[in-house]
């Protein structure tokens, strides 16, 4: 997807304000994987807006917009802090993790990232900066967390951070055979560990469908550590990407492969020690991994459905792939916990999957169109940081909030000043 | 190194924000100097957050009647550590501003530093140094900048005297000439060379300092560039598009 706009990034706030004019959207470090941050118009960058500015006895941290999670985790963690949430790359902005929700590993757990901010400083389309909680403006905050930039710019966030007594976690891997295996495993053997998510091979036919790396994880105790062992590794530099791969290399063949090897290589463990960034962050060991799917990209499908879908369900969305003759990679499962108040946030209660599509012209539009069906039969959603192609009635039937949010913005956005592609092509982008 | 406070003029650009992160990084005590009290309060807080300095705030307008003198005032006679001079505009960059706009920006890019310096030198540490920061526009008109230029030349020349004038007896000199870095000043420029990267050009501005050097091209690769383009005569320069 390309979309030329005039990028503004201002260093400083005053300039921020001066900079609103037009119409746009603000970006951070621009993770999000579909459109949600282009825009036609103007593009507020806010990744020079990233001065910290308070962290309290208790945890309580206050830094401007652009700051990036990694940024936070490399500060504080060596103080004994760290995020109560992280999505499964550190380099979104907190601005980003904020205008989508972001959930983690941990969702079943401790909710969204949303869930963990205490106030937010909203730049208006009226010039205002308004501070806003869940107590105050209540109504625009939870419409400007999930609210995916629409509501304004975000300037600063307050957020809780939590103990960290290690940078360690402690995993236990489990290997299923099957779709029913791994889902016997969501039904309760996840609920002892904070941590879960399940590596699904999406490839797999046959008696192995739905075959997945089980890993349930726990913050690791100080009293495990051995004597002499840094309490609190950092991660050296990342390798890189250095290009975008030729069309194919992301093929059928190479995805079964790809996902047989990474099956193989995780031999069932209890208790296996893991720095934090190989846990959470596993894909940022390469920066700029996405160019592998070389110019025309990837698109990930992800889901979220309500408790009662199941084996069945699931079974048939991975045949729908499978029919496609679709390659695909890095599947992801896992059971979520109750939804965030946010009214565009995605999370709700159930399993979510995930899959890497990349994009192969019509039949994966195609394909898509037919998992947005099936997604909306189950009464389920897809997350919109990560879509590019849902249309606005798809929209509307997966998130019955679309109502109460356009009414939130249409006081404090009346002219629809905030608007990107996605808020564009859903159907977000004109106002009542 | 000297205990003294280091004063950054210019704490909310680009390069001196990065430049204040590298000396707190080290532990380094900051006094954070700008026009918008506001905005260097945040690189303060932020800064003594992040690496538990303790960084001051002030207030410095080379527009308002009393500067310089307000540093002298806050520093209250204890010496200056260092003295980073990270301030410049490209308002009026080539010709075609009127005079207020050509006073203004000739005033802010060269007169307003040697203002500073001359004024805050008494309160330097002589074991401490000067940085000024000047560009290579300064060191070949082209016609996208030269009144940019002309000024930062001037920067330039300014900072070698000063360096011959201390020699032995007072604060190291460095002159930076500064190559193309990823601002708020080149933000949206189109065209030329990628801009290096503030955090890495602020490390080899703080090393080159701690070497002692006189004048440093930051990125380095901006020395044999322009070395090259010096050489290069009028009448096939007026004939290149740089």
């Amino acid at each position: 997807m390309r979309q030329r706009a005039e990028v503004l990034r201002p260093e400083q706030q005053g300039r921020l304000g001066e900079a609103l004019r037009g119409q746009g959207i603000a970006r951070g470090l621009g993770r999000a994987y579909g459109d949600a941050t282009l825009s036609q118009g103007r593009v507020w960058q806010t990744t020079r807006l990233s001065r910290m500015l308070s962290l309290s006895e208790d945890g309580l941290l206050t830094a401007e917009a652009g700051v990036s999670l990694g940024d936070i985790v490399r500060t504080f963690l060596p103080r004994g802090w760290t995020l109560p949430v992280t999505p499964g790359t550190q380099w979104v902005t907190l601005g980003g993790a904020v205008a989508a929700d972001v959930h983690g590993k941990n969702h079943h757990a401790a909710g969204t990232f949303g869930q963990h901010v205490k106030e937010l400083v909203l730049l208006t389309a009226d010039g205002q900066l308004r501070r806003i909680s869940p107590e105050q403006q209540g109504e625009l905050f939870w419409a400007t967390v999930g609210g995916m930039g629409l509501t304004g710019v975000i300037v600063e966030v307050t957020v809780q951070l939590v103990p960290a007594e290690t940078g360690y976690i402690s995993v236990d891997y489990v290997r299923t055979g099957g779709l029913e295996e791994t889902l016997e495993w969501f039904s309760g053997h996840d609920r002892q560990y904070p941590y879960t998510v399940a590596w699904i091979d999406g490839l797999k036919e046959g008696q192995g469908l739905g075959r997945a790396v089980l890993m349930g994880g726990r913050m690791t105790g100080s009293r495990e550590l051995r004597p002499g062992e840094p309490r609190y590794p950092m991660p050296r530099g990342a390798v890189r990407v250095p290009f975008e791969f030729p069309k194919g290399s992301l093929s059928l063949p190479v995805g079964r492969a790809f996902n047989a090897v990474y099956y193989g290589m995780h031999r069932p463990r209890q208790n296996a020690r893991e720095p934090w960034w190989k846990f959470f962050y596993p894909l940022d060991v390469a920066d700029e991994w996405y160019r592998l799917y070389g110019r025309a990209g990837f698109a990930q499908y992800q889901g979220v459905y309500p408790p009662e879908v199941g084996l069945g369900e699931i079974r048939a969305i991975l045949r729908r792939i499978h029919a496609a003759r679709h390659p695909n990679f890095l599947g992801v499962l896992k059971r979520m916990g109750p939804a965030s108040p946010g009214m565009l946030s995605f999370p709700r209660e159930g399993l979510t999957l995930a899959l890497d599509l990349p994009v192969q012209g019509e039949g994966t539009l195609r394909l898509f169109q037919d998992l947005y069906a099936m997604t909306a039969d189950y009464g389920g959603r897809v997350y919109l940081a990560k879509d590019a192609f849902l249309s606005p009635s798809m929209f509307r039937r997966m998130y019955p909030g679309w109502e109460a949010f356009l009414g939130v913005k249409a006081k404090v956005d009346p002219q629809g000043m905030f608007r990107s592609l996605l808020s564009q092509r859903v159907g977000l982008g004109e106002v009542r | 190194m000297p205990s003294g406070r280091i004063a950054i003029l210019g704490a909310t650009s680009t390069i001196g924000r990065a430049i204040a992160a590298e000396y707190a990084r080290t532990g380094q005590n900051l006094l954070l100097c700008g026009r918008s009290l506001g905005e260097v309060e945040r690189v303060a807080q932020d800064l003594s957050l992040r690496y538990g300095v303790a960084a001051e705030a002030c207030l410095l307008d080379p527009d308002l009647p009393d500067y310089p003198q307000v540093l002298w005032r806050l520093e209250g006679g204890r010496p200056l550590g260092g003295v980073v001079w990270a301030i410049g505009t490209m308002s009026a960059a080539a010709g075609g501003g009127g005079p207020d706009e050509i006073r203004a920006s000739t005033w802010v890019n060269f007169g307003a530093a040697v203002a500073a310096i001359e004024g805050l030198l008494p309160a330097v540490d002589p074991k401490g140094f000067i940085v000024l920061l000047s560009s290579v526009a300064g060191e070949r008109g082209r016609r996208k900048n030269y009144v940019y230029g002309a000024a930062k030349a001037a920067l330039t020349t300014y900072g070698q005297g000063l360096n011959h004038r201390l020699a032995g007896r007072g604060p190291r000199v460095t002159v930076v000439q500064l190559g193309v870095v990823d601002s708020q000043m080149t933000w949206g420029m189109s065209g030329g060379p990628a801009g290096a990267d503030p955090e890495q050009v602020a490390r080899a501005i703080v090393q080159a300092v701690r070497a002692g050097k006189g004048r440093v091209h930051v990125p380095a690769v901006w020395g044999p560039i322009m070395f090259l383009l010096r050489l290069v005569p009028e009448s096939v320069f007026n004939r290149l598009q740089v």
